[in-house]
């Protein structure tokens, strides 16, 4: 049900339907979209196409300006060529001031958002027309800052997200250059304020998590001295990662059951659904054995520290949430449901100490962890199914069906050991499924006894 | 936030663009109206760039400075880290001299960024590595670049025609120097007779 709340605009459309069909009255539709951090739609749905298409008109002007001059424009006089893109910047932003002290804010985003693309413009083009080929990663950096004050000012969506893409491009060149993008993380928060205080945004707010996300595994490379500044992919990278998706997973858990604003708490199942399909991505990839091959490497682990606090962040973070939502509520669906997320933990804990600190590549001990991990992939498949039917969540029982069909053909095209190991595995899947739904089934009649 | 302090909010970001585009302008101007010439030799490739366009990528034989004695000498070095290189006029163009972590006191110098430490030599950038073209212009001036160097591999005959001889001419990059040691490219200039 609170999965819903990712779908609000197209609930909103239908209550309109519903009020409309005299099925409820105006009052109910509101109280009813209340819940979910939304309204129903006012205003003339034509407005709305005009405001879009005619945003999507000052992008394609914007692009077609720097096609035009990107073709190097030789027979102006340079200084010509200069004047001319600093007014046509100043010109278009001061149109959009203009239609601000008029009352016309959208008018006024649209000149800013076309005058956010000309000030780009001209940050290259300058730089094009004076041959500057030092360190280029400043010229989205500059643009970036003087994007994102504009979309702050005028809340505007599409600044934001223009300034959210830039700073992103410049995180991947600067990063790949082997520099260490320091201001990014201010600006991933400065998206998380936006989306929050300013204007509700999933898009900003997610992309905002996810940056940081990538910001501290970033810092967490340069800091050991695994890379210069740029994106690492070794054993204690991918494990650091893992922790800190974990724990973002788990503050969005908590911000969906305890957050005060409906839309902190659709954010937070924003972030849980995400976080679980990143999980189960993560447990497919290692059902695989060349996957644990190359995890249990021991050539890939040589800074202790990041292991040790990649396991603190990811148990501690679970612990924390397990005990809040223990004293909270304490039912058996709660600890079956803490039990299984719990027991992921576990086993992605005692992988990270096997990887670091213990096991090596051994065939054997890889064959036993990719066992492991297939099946504990059914058992999370099982979960996410009976969780669904419970929350009546159509996301996460679709969920459970796509992870054990993902299993069974990957474990039909790529058998683990002989074809008898791979039936072995089979029979051993199938007999879980089974015990599941036969425990499901007295489960569910011994509830129902009780509620009667 | 009332609506006329988002207008002077607004204002002030649109003064802030000016003030970039007007601070990006004057510092790549600044060593062409007031920097000392050099001339420097030059080995091109040619990509694009999403965001700038057609351009010829210019190596230069400064790219690769020092020995194994000098590279002690400034020895710790980091990748961007600064180094003042000194400019020697020899044989018609400019080529590297001493190599220093700080500003020479006297004489042309160019500043670079560390982009490698190898063991008998440091390889540096000077922001001046993009020459941007349009792509006909890009093409030409790469395809005349190649014809140069390979008549230039072989031994020039005592019979080389008008055309041959001016297809042969090496390319160079004329370029200013700020008194800080910052670079800026000019123009391209097809053999040293302009000296």
């Amino acid at each position: 049900m609170k999965l819903l709340r990712a779908l609000k605009n197209e609930l909103a459309s239908e209550a309109l339907t519903w009020v409309d069909k005299r099925l409820i009255t105006k009052e109910q539709a509101e109280k009813i979209l209340r819940l979910y951090d939304t309204s129903l739609p006012t205003g003339d749905k034509s407005a709305r196409g005009y405001n879009v298409l005619m945003t999507l008109a000052a992008l394609f002007i914007g692009l077609a300006v720097i096609v035009l001059v990107s073709a190097n424009w030789e027979q102006i006089p340079r200084t010509v060529r200069m004047l001319g893109l600093i007014s046509i910047t100043t010109g278009t932003n001061l149109m959009g001031v203009r239609a601000y002290r008029g009352q016309r804010p959208k008018a006024g985003k649209r000149w800013l958002f076309l005058g956010a693309i000309f000030y780009g413009t001209s940050i290259m083009l300058i730089a094009q027309i004076y041959h500057l080929g030092e360190h280029f990663p400043d010229g989205l950096y500059w643009w970036m800052l003087g994007t994102l004050p504009l979309a702050f000012l005028t809340k505007g969506f599409i600044l934001m997200l223009m300034s959210i893409l830039l700073s992103y491009l410049w995180f991947v060149v600067e990063a790949g250059m082997d520099f260490m993008p320091w201001t990014f993380f201010f600006v991933m928060l400065a998206g998380i304020y936006y989306a929050t205080k300013l204007h509700g945004s999933i898009l900003i707010f997610f992309a905002s998590v996810f940056g940081i996300n990538l910001w501290l595994v970033t810092l967490s490379s340069w800091w050991l001295g695994l890379t210069k500044g740029g994106l690492d992919t070794s054993g204690e990278s991918v494990v650091f990662s893992t922790a800190c998706a974990m724990s973002t997973v788990i503050i969005g858990a908590w911000m969906e059951r305890r957050a005060l604003s409906e839309r902190m708490k659709n954010y937070g199942a924003v972030i849980r659904l995400w976080g679980v399909r990143a999980g189960l991505v993560l447990i497919l990839m290692f059902t695989f054995e060349t996957s644990w091959r190359e995890l249990l490497d021991p050539s890939g682990y040589d800074h202790p520290f990041l292991l040790v606090l990649s396991l603190v962040l990811g148990v501690g973070s679970f612990i924390f949430a397990a005990f809040y939502q223990l004293r909270e509520k304490s039912d058996r669906e709660t600890i079956i449901k803490l039990g299984v997320t719990g027991l992921c933990v576990i086993f992605w804990g005692v992988a990270v100490y096997a990887a670091g600190f213990g096991a090596d590549a051994t065939p054997g001990v890889v064959r036993i962890w990719t066992i492991l991990t297939n099946l504990l992939a059914v058992v999370c498949g099982v979960a996410l199914i009976i969780e669904a039917v419970y929350e009546t969540s159509t996301a996460y029982f679709y969920m459970g069906i796509a992870v054990l069909l993902c299993l069974a053909l990957f474990r039909y095209f790529d058998l683990i050991g002989d074809y008898i190991g791979g039936a072995v595995l089979f029979m051993v899947c199938g007999g879980i499924l089974m015990a599941s739904a036969r425990f499901w089934k007295k489960f569910a009649a011994k509830t129902k006894e009780q509620k009667a | 936030m009332n609506s006329s302090n988002v207008v002077r909010g607004l204002v002030a970001v649109v003064v802030f663009q000016l003030l970039v585009l007007s601070g990006e302008y004057l510092t790549s101007v600044a060593p062409l109206w007031f920097g000392e010439p050099a001339i420097l030799k030059i080995r091109p490739v040619d990509p694009r760039s999403l965001f700038r366009g057609n351009y010829v990528a210019l190596n230069y034989d400064l790219e690769e400075v020092g020995n194994e004695e000098s590279i002690s000498e400034l020895k710790p070095l980091k990748i961007q880290d600064i180094l003042y290189v000194s400019l020697k006029k020899k044989d018609g163009y400019h080529q590297a001299g001493s190599l220093s972590k700080t500003e020479p006191n006297r004489g042309l110098f160019i500043r670079g960024r560390v982009q490698a430490v190898g063991p008998s030599s440091i390889r540096l950038k000077y922001g001046i590595e993009a020459y941007f073209a349009p792509k006909e212009r890009a093409r030409e001036i790469e395809k005349r670049i190649r014809k140069s160097r390979s008549a230039n591999r072989v031994p020039t005959s005592s019979a080389a025609t008008g055309s041959e001889a001016a297809e042969s001419l090496l390319p160079y990059a004329r370029i200013r120097l700020l008194s800080s040691g910052k670079a800026a490219l000019e123009e391209l200039q097809w053999g040293l007779e302009d000296l």
